[in-house]
């Protein structure tokens, strides 16, 4: 049986995990892809927020089995700009991980 | 995580592979026009039990088979049902069995009854690059190494290589690191290491390389309505080269 590859898992509000650069480890939440989906855009509600998120790579993420649901739905109601970074981070902690 | 597995462990593998080898060599006696996708199900999931193994798609996921049954334009996954199989089809069934906590999975794509010389020519170029991809599993090659060689050869031919699914790692797991993908370029990616145990599989559309998933959230189809083939097997990599567990 196929496995689904990574541009077809990663859906927004997807938990990911950099693996490579300066941010190896870092945990982080999809909010957009471009057309292609070889280029996500990350939130960690530290640093990077709805203004300004991380672009980077698909093949420098790790795809952790999470999907933040209520990040998607905010995401999907457009009020992109009114998610503060304390609510993304929230999200994270959420996610029972070591952050 | 990539896990590397010791002689004996492959052996164990190859138990599994064979189970699995033996259930489409069942399969290849069995599909002919008329026969229902679910008859064959049954016949496959009853035929690995008395093995002594577990049929590893049942439930993986919400998976609701043993078999993966894709006819014509169906790419994978296609979900075995009432749908009868026509003289000129070509149907890909893809199998999987655990035997002793170890996994098997592989899959052919049959032609039922006589096909077109255009279909057994896409059946012969996939297998065909399922044979010369697998043949580059040594150590030292590269993920890179195989993918390109997929691709060559489907897209010379002139068909498009499936992007959106690709092989995969095997062992405990039906899907374990790395992922082995259809496309890309020679001389990159992971390097190869003996131990390593991959599940290679070239999906070769007619058309496009583009596929859509249909609304039971499972089956694969391509986007042009094109047929499309799925080779695939289960493959250590020794020192003596590739060892293909799903074989009999």
């Amino acid at each position: 049986m196929s496995y689904v590859s990574k541009e077809q898992a990663v859906v927004i509000g997807q938990l990911v995990r950099s693996i490579a650069g300066r941010d190896h480890n870092h945990y982080y939440l999809v909010c957009g892809m471009d057309k292609e989906g070889r280029l996500l855009y990350l939130v960690d509600g530290i640093k990077r927020g709805m203004n300004n998120p991380k672009p980077k790579n698909i093949a420098h993420i790790q795809v952790v089995n999470k999907v933040s649901q209520q990040l998607a739905e905010k995401i999907a109601g457009q009020s992109l700009s009114a998610i503060p970074l304390e609510e993304i981070r929230r999200y994270i902690m959420q996610m029972d991980i070591d952050v | 995580m990539i896990s590397i597995k010791n002689p004996g462990e492959i052996k164990l593998m190859r138990k599994a592979g064979f189970i699995v080898a033996e259930t489409l060599a069942l399969m290849g006696e069995l599909i002919k026009p008329g026969i229902t996708t679910k008859e064959l199900d049954v016949a496959a999931e009853s035929f690995i039990r008395k093995k002594g193994a577990r049929p590893l798609f049942l439930g993986y996921g919400g998976f609701p088979a043993t078999l993966c049954v894709s006819v014509n334009e169906q790419v994978i996954h296609g979900i075995p049902g009432n749908r009868e199989l026509l003289e000129g089809d070509i149907v890909s069934i893809d199998v999987g069995a655990e035997k002793d906590g170890w996994c098997g999975d592989a899959a052919k794509t049959f032609p039922v009854g006589k096909v077109s010389p255009e279909y057994l020519r896409l059946l012969e170029i996939t297998e065909t690059c399922l044979m010369e991809g697998l043949a580059l599993a040594t150590s030292q090659k590269r993920l890179g190494d195989i993918a390109h060689r997929v691709q060559s050869i489907a897209e010379d031919a002139g068909y498009g290589v499936v992007r959106d699914y690709t092989g995969h790692g095997i062992g405990k797991q039906m899907h374990e690191d790395p992922s082995v993908p259809n496309y890309g370029n020679s001389g990159r990616g992971l390097r190869l290491s003996k131990g390593m145990t991959l599940a290679i599989e070239p999906m070769v559309n007619m058309g496009t390389h583009k596929v859509k998933t249909l609304a039971d959230g499972w089956t694969v189809v391509t986007e042009d309505g094109l047929p499309s083939a799925h080779f695939e097997h289960s493959v250590a990599i020794t020192s003596n080269g590739p060892t293909i567990l799903t074989i009999l």
